[in-house]
Formats: C-alpha cells, sequence, structure tokens
C-alpha cells in the first residue's frame, strides 16, 4: 500500500511540473497583447486564426484567452480588480453601457485609425457607443438579427401568404393564424421553433424576444426616464404576453429538451423557426429550396428586430494599449478573416464585410435579413442596470412560456426588480440626471 | 458453506450482474457515444436502442479534443485538473496533518481551546460562502488563478479533525520514547506519526482528491479564461451552450472519467472504506 | 533556547498555517457575509458607494415568492430522494451482505456510479432525458405499447425534480449502501439464527431485526441526505437552471442566481446568512432527535 502510495504521488508532481514551467513564460510583458474572447465554435476558431495571423505579420505577441459562454460578462467584472486584466476584451454590446460606467474600458476613437471607424455600419457604430458622451467604446466586425425561417413546403399546404420584406410583414393575427394552421399538419409537431434549447433565461431571451414586446407594446424600460414600472407592465406588453402563453400552451414552441435541430433535422417536426442569422447555412444545407427567409411579424407598432453583437473593447487597465489598437485594426481589416466569417454566414458589421457577403445581398437568400436589419433594428437599452433589465426580462418570459404563471404579476416583478436596482445605485448617474 | 447455499450464492451474483448491468448502463452509453463521430447521429441513436451500440467506431472525438491547437483543449483542462487535484491533496495532507499533530500531542494551554473551535467551524456549509469568498477573492485579485481555485480547501475542519483521531490511535508512549531519547516535537511528527498513518493520508488523498476533481461550483465561479478552467467547468459549459457538439462532449466525459475509473480499480478497497469513514469520522 | 520555548515555536509553527488558511477562506468570508448582508454592495464596485440598509435585503428575501420556491423544493428533494436512494442502497447491500461469489467485482460495479463525477451524470442523463427521442421516453413507449405520450421530462415543471432526484440518486445512492453495509454487518447473525428456529420468514426478519439494527445507520443517512439537498446545486445549474418556473430552483442556486449572475452580492450574503441559519437549525434538532430517543436494543423475537 504504501509503495503504491508513494508511485501515485510521485506521478501527481511529474503531472504537477509543467505549472512551473509555466511561469516563466508570462515574463515578456511590453510586446504582448493579450485578448479575451468568448463564443462557440466554430466562429471562434477564426477568430483565433486571425489573432495568429496578427502575431505573425506584427511580431507582437498574442495571448488568447478563450473563454465560453456561461458567465462571461458576470466573471468579466470580476476582473477590475484583478491586476491580471487582458489588454483587450470582447464583450457582449448591450453590456456596454455597463463596462463603462464601471470604468471597465475606455474611449477608443484616439487609438483607432479614423478610416476604420468609417468603415463600420451605423447600427455596429451604435451599438458600440455611449450614450451619456456619445464617444466610441469598442469596435466591431459584426451585426447581428433574427429571421424568421419557415418550411416552404408546409407554409404553401396551408396557402401562407409569404411576405418578402418587412413592409409587408405578417400581422399578429395572420401569424396566429399560420401558427394554428401549422398545428394542423399531421407531419409538423410543433409550428415554430423559438430556440428554446440555447436557454431562455439566458441572454437568448432578452435577444430574441424584447422586440416582441417592442413591436406589440412598450418595450421593457422608458428609455428617457428609465423607469420600468408601467412600461415593462404596461396593459399592451400584457395583453402580447397573454396572448404568447396562449400560444405557448397550445404547444406551438419546440420545448428546450428536443434540442436546437427540429426546424432542420430528418424528421422536419418544426415548421418555422425564430432564430438569429447564424441558422442559415445548417438551414440551408438542409431544406435546400424548402427554405425561406421571412421578416418577423409585425404585432402591432410595426416589425421590431434585434441588433447587437459581441464588440472588441480597449480595458483601461491593460498595459499595452498601442499594441491593443493595432490588433483591432488588424482584425477589422483582414480579408482571409472576414472571408472565414463569411462562411459561417456572420453578419457584416463592415461596409467591407458586407461587400463579399454575397448571401446577404441575394434576394433568395437573407437579403431581407438586412433590409430588415437596416429598417426595424431596435438596440436593447443601452443603460448601466442592463444586466439586472436583461436578467428580470429573461426570467420574466421564461416564466410566460415555460411555467404558466400569470404574465401581469411576472412582467409587474420584473418592473420592480429593475426599478429597485436603479434606485439601489442612485440612478446610476449621470443616468437620469 | 452447504452445496445448497453456493448455488444460490451463484444464482444471485447471475442476478446481481443482470441488474448491474442495467444500473451501469449509463455508462456504457457514454463509452458508446464517444465513439460515434456525429452529433446529430447520437442525437437520433438516444432514442432507441442503438444508443448502446457503435456500428464503426472511430477515435476521432479523442484525437479533435485532444488537439492543442483545437479551440476547446481538453488536454489542457485535464492538466489543470490534475495540478489543482495534486496541489490540493498535497497540501492537505502536509497542512492538516500537521496541524492534527500539534492539536493533539502540543503542550500550550490554547490548543484545547482551539480543537473544539476548529470542529466548530465544520458546520459552515462552504456553499454559504461561496459568493462572499468570491468577493473577497476579487478584492484580494485572485480571480482565474490555481491559487484560488486550491487555498480554500486545503485547511478544512474536517481533515484536520480526521487526522487527529487517527494520531490518537498512535500509543502515546511511542512519541514520549523518542521525545526523550530528544528527538524534537516536529522529528517525532515527521519521523514516528506521519510514516505510521498511511491509511489516513490515503483516506485524506481519495476523499480530498475526488471532492476536488468533481469540483464544479467554485471553479465555475471564480475561473474566467482557459489556461486555468478544470476540466469540470470546461464539460458543462461545453453542454449548456446553444448547438451541443454531443460527439466530442462524450470524448470529453469519458477522459474526465478515466482517471477516476483506474485509481479505483487500483485502489478499490482503499476507496470504499475511505468513503465509509467519510461518513463516520465526518 | 531551551527545548520548552524551541518546541512551542514548532507547535505555533505547524498549526499556523491551517489557521490562517481557515481564518481568511472560512471565518472572514463569514463575517464579511454577515457585514455585507446589511448593505446594497455589488459584486464589483462601481463609481456610486454601496450603502449601509439595515435589514432590507432581509425583508426583501423573506417576502420574495422565489426563495421559498427554493425552499420548497429542497424539502422536496429530500422527501423524494430519501426512499428512492436508501431503498435502492439498502436492497443492494442486503443483497451483497452475505454475497460470496464475486463479492469484490459485484461491489465495485454497484459503486461505480458513485465515483463518477456529477459533470459526467448529469451530461449522460441529459441525453437519456431527452424529448421526445430519449431512451427513457423509448422505454415508456415500449413498456405501455405506445400508449403513453413522450413526457417532456426536464422541460415539466411536474416532472423536472423527480428527474433531477432520479439522477441524483443513481449516483448517490454508492455511498448509502457502503454504509448500510457496514450497519448490516453489525447485526449479530445470532439474531438471524435464533429466528430462523422460531420459524420466522425473511420478511418478518426484516421488520423486527434488520430494520431496528439499522436505525443508527439510518439516522446518518437521514443526516447526510438532507445536508446533500440543502447543498444541491450542479445538477440543477446544468440541466434547467432553477426552471421550469422555479420548479427546480434551489437555496444555493438562489444564492447564486442573486450574488453571481445578477452581481447584488450583498442581496447575495444575505441568502447566505439564512442558509447558514437553516443548516444549524437542522442540525440542531437532529442533535436532539438522536440524543433524546434512546438506541432501542434489538430484541429476540420470543
Amino acid at each position: 500500500m504504501v509503495k503504491k502510495t508513494v508511485i501515485v504521488m510521485a506521478m501527481m508532481i511529474a503531472l504537477v511540473s509543467p505549472i512551473f514551467a509555466q511561469g516563466g513564460q508570462e515574463a515578456a510583458e511590453a510586446d504582448t497583447v493579450s485578448v479575451m474572447f468568448q463564443g462557440g465554435e466554430p466562429e471562434q476558431a477564426a477568430v483565433k486564426a486571425a489573432l495568429e495571423r496578427f502575431q505573425e505579420e506584427s511580431g507582437i505577441t498574442v495571448e488568447a484567452l478563450y473563454t465560453p459562454h456561461g458567465g462571461y460578462n458576470q466573471k468579466l467584472s470580476g476582473y477590475i480588480n484583478s491586476g491580471d486584466m487582458p489588454d483587450i476584451i470582447q464583450l457582449d454590446a448591450p453590456y456596454l453601457s455597463n463596462y463603462v460606467w464601471s470604468g471597465v474600458v475606455e474611449p477608443i476613437a484616439d487609438y483607432i485609425s479614423p478610416s476604420v471607424i468609417a468603415d463600420m455600419t451605423e447600427s455596429n457604430k451604435t451599438q458600440c457607443t455611449y450614450p451619456i458622451d456619445n464617444e466610441l467604446y469598442a469596435v466591431s466586425h459584426q451585426d447581428s438579427t433574427i429571421v424568421l425561417y419557415a418550411n416552404k413546403a408546409y407554409l404553401e399546404r396551408v396557402g401562407a401568404r409569404i411576405p418578402e420584406s418587412p413592409d409587408d410583414a405578417w400581422s399578429i393575427d395572420e401569424f396566429e393564424q399560420v401558427l394554428s394552421d401549422l398545428a394542423s399538419l399531421p407531419e409538423v409537431m410543433w409550428p415554430l421553433d423559438i430556440m428554446n434549447a440555447y436557454g431562455t433565461r439566458t441572454e437568448w431571451g432578452t435577444f430574441g424576444f424584447s422586440p416582441m414586446f417592442q413591436s406589440a407594446g412598450t418595450g421593457l424600460i422608458d428609455r428617457n426616464n428609465w423607469k420600468s414600472e408601467g412600461v415593462m407592465n404596461s396593459k399592451e406588453n400584457i395583453t402580447f404576453a397573454e396572448r404568447l402563453q396562449g400560444w405557448a400552451q397550445n404547444d406551438w414552441f419546440v420545448p428546450a429538451s428536443a434540442g436546437d435541430n427540429q426546424f432542420f433535422n430528418s424528421d422536419r417536426a418544426a415548421a418555422m423557426a425564430w432564430c438569429g442569422h447564424w441558422l442559415w447555412p445548417a438551414a440551408e444545407q438542409a431544406l435546400g429550396d424548402d427554405l425561406v427567409v421571412l421578416p418577423l411579424p409585425d404585432f402591432g407598432n410595426g416589425t421590431v428586430s434585434p441588433n447587437g453583437s459581441w464588440v472588441w473593447a480597449i480595458t483601461s487597465k491593460g498595459k499595452n494599449k498601442e499594441g491593443a489598437a493595432q490588433l483591432l485594426e488588424f482584425i477589422l481589416s483582414d480579408m482571409d478573416f472576414y472571408n472565414d466569417l463569411k462562411a459561417l454566414n456572420v453578419f457584416p458589421g463592415t461596409k467591407t464585410f458586407l461587400s463579399i457577403s454575397d448571401v446577404y445581398k441575394d434576394a433568395d437568400k437573407m437579403a431581407v435579413a438586412m433590409e430588415q436589419a437596416a429598417k426595424t433594428a431596435v438596440s436593447r437599452p443601452q443603460h448601466p442596470a442592463y444586466p439586472t433589465i436583461t436578467k428580470s426580462f429573461a426570467q420574466a418570459f421564461d416564466d410566460i412560456i415555460n411555467g404558466g404563471v400569470n404574465p401581469a404579476k411576472v412582467l409587474s416583478n420584473a418592473a420592480e426588480e429593475i426599478d429597485e436596482d436603479i434606485k439601489d445605485n442612485d440612478g446610476y448617474p449621470p443616468f437620469g440626471e | 458453506m452447504t452445496q445448497n447455499d453456493k448455488r444460490f450464492d451463484r444464482i444471485k451474483a447471475a442476478i446481481l450482474i443482470c441488474i448491474g448491468i442495467i444500473f451501469i448502463s449509463p455508462l456504457f452509453l457514454m463509452i458508446v457515444s464517444s465513439l460515434k463521430d456525429d452529433r446529430l447521429q447520437i442525437m437520433e441513436d438516444i432514442g432507441s436502442i442503438k444508443a448502446f451500440w457503435v456500428s464503426n467506431p472511430t477515435l476521432n472525438n479523442f484525437v479533435e479534443i485532444l488537439n492543442p491547437s483545437s479551440l476547446q483543449n481538453f488536454g489542457m483542462y485535464f492538466r489543470n485538473s490534475v495540478i489543482i487535484l495534486a496541489l490540493t491533496a498535497i497540501g492537505t495532507i502536509v497542512i492538516s496533518s500537521m496541524a492534527g499533530y500539534t492539536l493533539l500531542r502540543g503542550r500550550m494551554k490554547m490548543h484545547k481551546i482551539l480543537l473544539p473551535v476548529i470542529i466548530s467551524l465544520y458546520i459552515i456549509p462552504l456553499e454559504a460562502i461561496m459568493l462572499p469568498l468570491l468577493y473577497q477573492s476579487i478584492k484580494m485579485g485572485l480571480i482565474d488563478t490555481f491559487v484560488i481555485q486550491i487555498l480554500p480547501f486545503i485547511a478544512s475542519p474536517m481533515y484536520i479533525f480526521l487526522f487527529y483521531q487517527f494520531m490518537k490511535q498512535v500509543p502515546h508512549s511511542i512519541g514520549e520514547a523518542a521525545f526523550i531519547e530528544g528527538a524534537s516535537f516536529w522529528r517525532v511528527y515527521k519521523d514516528i506519526y506521519l510514516p505510521i498513518n498511511t491509511s489516513a493520508i490515503a483516506t485524506v488523498a481519495i476523499l480530498q482528491g475526488m471532492d476536488s476533481w468533481n469540483q464544479y461550483f467554485w471553479p465555475l465561479l471564480v475561473t474566467q479564461s482557459d489556461r486555468v478552467r478544470p476540466i469540470s467547468v470546461a464539460i458543462a459549459s461545453f453542454s449548456q451552450v446553444g448547438t451541443i457538439y454531443w460527439d466530442r462532449l462524450m470524448a470529453a466525459s469519458v477522459l474526465m472519467m478515466l482517471p477516476v475509473l483506474i485509481f479505483f480499480l487500483i485502489f478499490q478497497r482503499f476507496f470504499i472504506a475511505s468513503i465509509a469513514s467519510s461518513a463516520v469520522k465526518g | 533556547m531551551t527545548t520548552i520555548r524551541k518546541q512551542k515555536i514548532q507547535e505555533v509553527l505547524m498549526v499556523s498555517p491551517a489557521l490562517i488558511l481557515l481564518i481568511i477562506f472560512l471565518v472572514v468570508p463569514f463575517f464579511v457575509s454577515i457585514s455585507l448582508s446589511f448593505t446594497n454592495q455589488r459584486l464589483v464596485q462601481g463609481p456610486v458607494a454601496a450603502k449601509y440598509i439595515a435589514f432590507r435585503n432581509y425583508a426583501q428575501i423573506l417576502g420574495d415568492r422565489h426563495f421559498w420556491q427554493a425552499f420548497y423544493n429542497v424539502g422536496r428533494f429530500t422527501l423524494f430522494i430519501l426512499p428512492l436512494q436508501c431503498g435502492l442502497a439498502l436492497l443492494f447491500a442486503s443483497m451483497l451482505n452475505k454475497q460470496q461469489v464475486l463479492k469484490g467485482f459485484l461491489r465495485s460495479m454497484y459503486f461505480l456510479p458513485f465515483i463518477t463525477p456529477m459533470v459526467i451524470v448529469t451530461v449522460i442523463w441529459k441525453t437519456m432525458y431527452q424529448y421526445p427521442k430519449g431512451i427513457f421516453n423509448y422505454v415508456l413507449g415500449i413498456i405501455s405499447g405506445g400508449m403513453i405520450q413522450p413526457v417532456e421530462w426536464l422541460g415539466t415543471a411536474a416532472t423536472a425534480m423527480p428527474a433531477i432526484v432520479i439522477l441524483s440518486a443513481w449516483q448517490a445512492y454508492g455511498f448509502q449502501m457502503i454504509i448500510y453495509l457496514g450497519g448490516l454487518k453489525g447485526i449479530p447473525d445470532e439474531l438471524y439464527e435464533a429466528s430462523n428456529i422460531d420459524g420466522a420468514n425473511k420478511i418478518q426478519q426484516f421488520f423486527h431485526i434488520t430494520w431496528p439494527g439499522l436505525r443508527e445507520t439510518n439516522i446518518l443517512i437521514l443526516i447526510i441526505t438532507t445536508i446533500q439537498a440543502l447543498k444541491l446545486f450542479t445538477q440543477v445549474n446544468i440541466l434547467t437552471q432553477g426552471g421550469p418556473n422555479g420548479s427546480t430552483n434551489t437555496l444555493v442556486h438562489y444564492i447564486y442566481d442573486a450574488g453571481f449572475v445578477g452581481q447584488k452580492i450583498g442581496y447575495s450574503s444575505a441568502a447566505s446568512v439564512l442558509l447558514f441559519v437553516i443548516v444549524v437549525m437542522i442540525f440542531l434538532v437532529q442533535r436532539r432527535v438522536v440524543e433524546g430517543t434512546p438506541v432501542r436494543k434489538t430484541r429476540r423475537k420470543s
């Protein structure tokens, strides 16, 4: 027994030795840029490849700190007090205001050349701007949107009208009728996949479904006086939420445990999918000519679509700001990078990127998504209380869809939580002043 | 044992094996799925008996997750977990045994007070201090390091007390004799008490090793970049976000299970004995 | 330097590493959580300073339906898992107790789930619970001859907690089984032999000898299971994040949600303090029960 224990200990120590070797490598600092990025594969593999190209061309060592999605936004803020803050962080655009307010990131315009900034699309620039001082605090190569993917064969069988632009999008009644008709087809198990599998209590909940409430009612919060009471739980929002809950209770939505592929797997059990631009390649490959891309329905006040994506910011505690800026300029103008992203159907955030993104220009493909983004995009609330706003809304949405809880009650709860948080922080000055 | 009893025993063994196979079938499922190449195939198969069968096994998933240039480098997560486990176990053994020994054989009066104080600390559930500890770790600038994944666990009231109890069984006279011959307090610990208590060391190594390997809540809070992320958190986050790559996820699970299984098969009796003693002594 | 003085120095040096670590990582956070619980401190300090807000956090938590739901869920988990886990453990322990053929192999086999890390258990069971096509729905379909519709195990408020209970019981019964094996060993063989002579059957033996003989073991298991339920987090966090409709939310997950996801460390600390109070209360009640009732001697059946 003793012998065995000794052997095991020796093995452990042998395995541990890399920890000490690793310590030495981190010494070089001046010519190193550390980048923290996140996300699902294979998109981030493209980022990694671009970082490697930059390293090769510039001679600056890149320390790539890859992090998966879960809890990314929460943990990032933990870095503020750590001496080890990366030079560049990738962050989710709606959280930007919170980071700026907390002093994590710096204005970026002085570091990045104007031509690179000018290349960014308007919606992209807006998501990177802090509304208080109208300064740019981040840059990005991408943006996002959500469209309604549909199986044309099913739509034709129920005789649904196929809208071609957000101007003639389905009305809420039309949408409800289509859902109900599709539900009656024997092959269709669920008329719509709202990607419950992504987790509706995550950012997907707010990104995916706050536009519904913007279109049908009053959105999440008053963007002038930053009060949620009476807005989140307005009469219009509650009426819509009750209708939405009815759809969920009819089993019209694919449940979370059925996975994210019911629209395009061999069963074709879901007739439509409410999903981001990223679904297109998989859906196209599986459905071929049966795939049709529709604008989001008009739930009352005209179609509203989401925007905003992951953006790059330079941290205020970073050690190598010039190197960081050089890196960002590089990836925002790297054609190889754009080509990699194009293959993944990333939504272009720069004019250069858009110029090579054929899918988004083809009327038979995703052109409607581009048109919709230009005409109907509304960003998520740009306010330092966003972490609470999104948490409360996503929770309420999840309760409405999956919990069958009284919509008026959960929306009021969410409003109360948000107002409470803003009050706790004295209104997040200078907001609300 | 009569002839009849033996036959009964054999029949019972056969029945137990049959039930046992059903009980450990989820583990077969994991291994079989890790040998399938396509995530959609796995999802398709899971709805039928095909879940337990693979027609053309491949090790591709393992090659992919262990490829150092892949985005999710499970080789590194595995290594991180090993580092954390080894340092936690060694640290716990050294620090807790020294404390247990001193509290038992020390001459200072304060030990008499310290012992019940330390034991009473056991009632604070780690889960109830983890969020405040996270706040504290952020203040100390220790987020996203190995240190913060190791230090909070190596002084544990449970293991200090466990060493205390094991060492109590060592006859006082042995230590006294050495002491009279001029050995120092430290030497008596190092040369007599520690070597004699290999079973306590093995128990703590196994219990703390399993704890550390399975650790999820705390590293979920304090790790951010992948250079310090343990394999448990990597697997969990791999299984939560959007599209789930079941093929590689199953391979990663096998990878995480493998060392546990190997250690268990080698030290079977010790595993079971340690765990039984953790219930009684803890 | 005198030997006594030298020894004292050594004693201090040997006990202080443990003391310092315990203070930094256990005692200080404990007091930090108490003091934070009276403030509206955020996890990461922003430009607005935290304020003393007296008992507002506590008032809010005690008025929050999600907190009470989490509390209720922990109780529900305990009630569900106790009979299942202990039943399995006791069943296998009594079958393995006198087993001679393949003794070691069988014990290891039944112990295997316990050494499987919880993260892996949840990953595997997540696939098995899949809807509509998953292994459980497949078996359900075969048994019922297609009569029972597939169940959305993790997605329905009614079944999500039982689903988590089943996988947790599967993972942990091996531990209980080992404790029961120890308990069974402690029951003298003579008792069974004597009752055999008296003509008692197996069932009578179980209720008159085995069950009373396992009294102390059962108390131990009750304590361990209750604490296990109070700390429930990993399974819930990976599989359901507390949903659907809070039906699987637990106290630890509530603390995590407030402090980590919501970044309100003051609020989260107040919930932590409440968790601590609950643990201490349960501990005291259990001690009273254990000490209050004398261990009944197993009686020979007359």
